[in-house]
C-alpha cells in the first residue's frame, strides 16, 4: 500500500483514538467511548475503499470525535460536553498542530495505560482492559486468548468501566509521588499481557504472537519516554529476548520444543542484539529505588541463553547464580524449579532432585514442578519412576501444548 | 462500450469486525478498486456511504434508515464500462463484495440515442 498505513493500523489507532477520547471526553465515558472508536473505524473501512486519506490520523480522529458528541447527544448531556470540548479545543490550538504531534499522542497513550493498570481494578480486569483499549483486540479476539466467554469478557469490561467511572480519575500522567508504584503495576500488566500471549493454554498461534507484539510495542512506548525507568527497560529487553526465539519454539506440527531441541539459527539475533542493549542501559542504575530487579535478572537469564551458540555451552553456573538472586529478590517456586534444572547441567539429576524434594512449595498444582521432576527422573535413568511421573501430569488438568509435550515424553519412556 | 453501474452491497455488519479484519476488509478493497481504474474499465470508483446516515421515504412516509428489507446495506457505487451485461457481471466476480458474502448489483446504463 502506498499509504503510510501500517499492518496493524486499525488495532494501533483503536488504541489511540480511546485515549485521545479519554482526554477529551473523561474516562467516565469509556463506554461510549469505545462506540463512537468502532463507528469511526467501521466508517473509515468502508470510506477508505479507493484509499485512505493524506492523514489517516487525523480523520480518524475527527470521526470519532464526531461520533462522540453524537452518542452524547442522543444522551441528551451534549451541552456540557460540548462546552467542555470548546474549552479542550482552545487548548488544544493553543498547542499548534497538536494533532499530529506524536508525543501528545503518546501522552495520550501512556496515560491510558495508567488508567487502565488502576489499582483498584483487579488484576484480571486490568489485562482485560489493557488487551481491549489499548491493543484493540476485540471481545471474540480476548476471549480466544485467555480462554473465556465473550460474555463473561464483556460483564468485566462493563463492571471495570463504571469502577472508573466511580473513581473519577483525571486522565494524566500520574503524579510524581505516584509514579514509582503505578509504574510498577503497569510493569506487571505488560509482563502478564506479554505472557498471555507467550505461554497462554491455548489461543492460536497468530493471536498469541500478536498479543506479544502489542505488550512490546506499548513497553517500548513506556520504555522511550521520560516516565520509563531502568524497570521499563529491562522489562523490554526480557520481552525482545523472548519475542526473538519464538520462531524456534514450535516444530512444523505445532508441538512445543524444549531448549536443548530448538534450532537456535531460527532465533532473531538482530533482536537479541538490540535488547542485550536495553539491557546494558538498565544496567547502570543499580542504586535507583525504582529497580525491583526482577525483569534484570529474568531478562540476564534469557540472554544468557539466547547468546550461546550451541545448548552444550550454555553457561549454567552463571544462570544458577542469576536464580540465586531472584530467589534472594523474590522467592518463588518457579525460579526454584528452573534453579534446580539449572543445577542439573552442573552436578547432575540426582542432585537436583533431592534441590526439589527438600523443596517445600506451597502450590503443588504448579503444573513447573511436575514437568520437571519427570524430566529430572528421565536425566537420572530412573525411567520407572519418571514414566509414572508423566503418567500422573497426564492425569491433572494441562494445557493442550503442555499435554502434547508430555504426551511426547511418556511414548518415549514407555518404549 | 456501455456503462454500468455496480452498487455494492455489504451483508456483514462491520461493528462485528475486529480492527484487524476492518483493515484486511478495507485494504482488498483499496487493491481491487485501484487495480480496476488501472485496468481502465472502472471509469469512476464512486463513493462509499455513510452506513447510519440514511433514510427511506414512502407514500406512507419517512422511516430511520436504509431500506431494511435486503439484509444487506448498500456500502458504495461505481461507473463502469463493459462490452455487455455478462462482460460486467464477469468483472464484478472478483468484488470483494461478493468473497465476503454481500453481492453487487450490476446495472446497465441507459444510453438514449443523440438527436443530432
Amino acid at each position: 500500500m502506498s499509504h503510510a498505513l501500517t499492518e496493524h493500523f486499525f488495532r494501533h489507532s483503536y488504541g489511540l483514538l480511546v485515549a485521545t477520547l479519554c482526554r477529551q471526553f473523561g474516562t467516565d465515558q469509556l463506554a461510549l467511548i469505545e462506540d463512537a472508536v468502532q463507528s469511526a473505524l467501521v466508517q473509515a473501512m468502508q470510506s477508505w475503499r479507493k484509499g485512505p486519506p493524506d492523514n489517516p490520523t487525523a480523520w480518524l480522529k475527527r470521526v470519532a470525535r464526531n461520533c462522540m458528541l453524537d452518542h452524547l447527544r442522543h444522551q441528551q448531556v451534549a451541552y456540557q460536553a460540548e462546552a467542555k470540548l470548546q474549552i479542550h479545543l482552545k487548548n488544544e490550538a493553543s498547542t499548534a498542530q497538536s494533532i499530529d504531534d506524536e508525543s501528545a499522542l503518546n501522552d495520550d497513550v501512556l496515560s491510558l495505560m495508567f488508567v487502565v493498570c488502576h489499582p483498584a481494578l483487579n488484576q484480571r480486569a486490568q489485562i482485560m482492559m489493557a488487551l481491549k483499549h489499548l491493543c484493540g483486540f476485540s471481545n471474540e479476539e480476548i476471549a480466544r486468548g485467555l480462554l473465556m466467554s465473550q460474555e463473561a469478557i464483556k460483564k468485566q469490561l462493563q463492571r471495570a468501566a463504571s469502577q472508573l467511572r466511580e473513581l473519577q480519575l483525571e486522565f494524566a500522567l500520574p503524579p510524581a509521588n505516584e509514579l514509582t508504584e503505578r509504574l510498577t503495576a503497569v510493569h506487571r500488566i505488560l509482563y502478564m499481557v506479554f505472557n498471555e500471549g507467550y505461554s497462554s493454554a491455548s489461543a492460536e498461534q497468530v493471536i498469541r504472537e500478536d498479543v506479544c507484539a502489542e505488550a512490546a510495542r506499548l513497553t517500548h512506548l513506556l520504555a522511550t519516554h521520560s516516565t520509563g525507568n531502568a524497570d521499563t527497560h529491562a522489562l523490554l529487553a526480557l520481552m525482545m529476548l523472548h519475542a526473538a526465539r519464538l520462531p524456534a519454539r514450535v516444530d512444523h506440527d505445532g508441538n512445543t520444543l524444549l531448549l536443548a531441541e530448538q534450532d537456535r539459527r531460527l532465533w532473531d539475533h538482530a533482536v537479541i542484539r538490540e535488547a542485550s542493549q536495553w539491557l546494558r542501559a538498565s544496567f547502570p542504575n543499580t542504586t535507583s529505588e525504582a529497580r525491583s530487579g526482577r525483569y534484570h535478572w529474568e531478562a540476564m537469564i534469557a540472554l544468557l541463553h539466547s547468546s550461546t551458540p550451541t545448548f552444550q555451552d550454555t553457561p549454567w553456573e552463571r544462570i544458577v547464580s542469576c536464580y540465586d538472586t531472584l530467589i534472594r529478590l523474590n522467592d518463588s517456586p518457579i525460579y526454584r524449579v528452573n534453579r534446580a534444572i539449572a543445577l542439573s547441567h552442573i552436578h547432575g539429576a540426582d542432585q537436583a532432585l533431592a534441590e526439589l524434594e527438600r523443596m517445600d512449595i506451597e502450590n503443588p498444582y504448579y503444573p513447573g514442578l511436575g514437568c520437571a521432576r519427570a524430566w529430572l527422573l528421565e536425566r537420572a535413568g530412573r525411567t520407572t519412576e519418571a514414566l509414572r511421573a508423566c503418567q500422573d501430569l497426564l492425569a491433572s488438568a494441562l494445557a493442550p501444548h503442555e499435554r502434547r509435550l508430555m504426551e511426547r515424553r511418556r511414548d518415549q519412556l514407555d518404549k | 462500450m456501455s456503462q454500468f453501474m455496480f452498487i455494492y452491497r455489504d451483508s456483514q455488519d462491520p461493528s462485528a469486525l475486529s480492527p484487524e479484519e476492518m483493515q484486511a476488509d478495507m485494504e482488498t478493497w483499496v487493491s481491487w478498486i485501484n487495480q480496476a481504474v488501472e485496468a481502465g474499465w472502472m471509469t469512476q470508483p464512486g463513493e462509499a456511504l455513510e452506513p447510519g446516515n440514511a433514510a427511506t421515504v414512502r407514500k406512507r412516509g419517512v422511516t430511520d434508515g436504509p431500506m431494511i428489507e435486503s439484509k444487506e446495506v448498500v456500502g458504495g457505487f461505481s461507473i463502469v464500462e463493459a462490452q455487455d451485461l455478462d462482460a460486467a457481471t464477469k468483472l464484478a466476480q472478483s468484488c470483494p463484495a461478493v468473497a465476503s458474502g454481500g453481492c453487487v448489483e450490476v446495472r446497465a446504463v441507459m444510453v438514449f440515442p443523440d438527436n443530432d
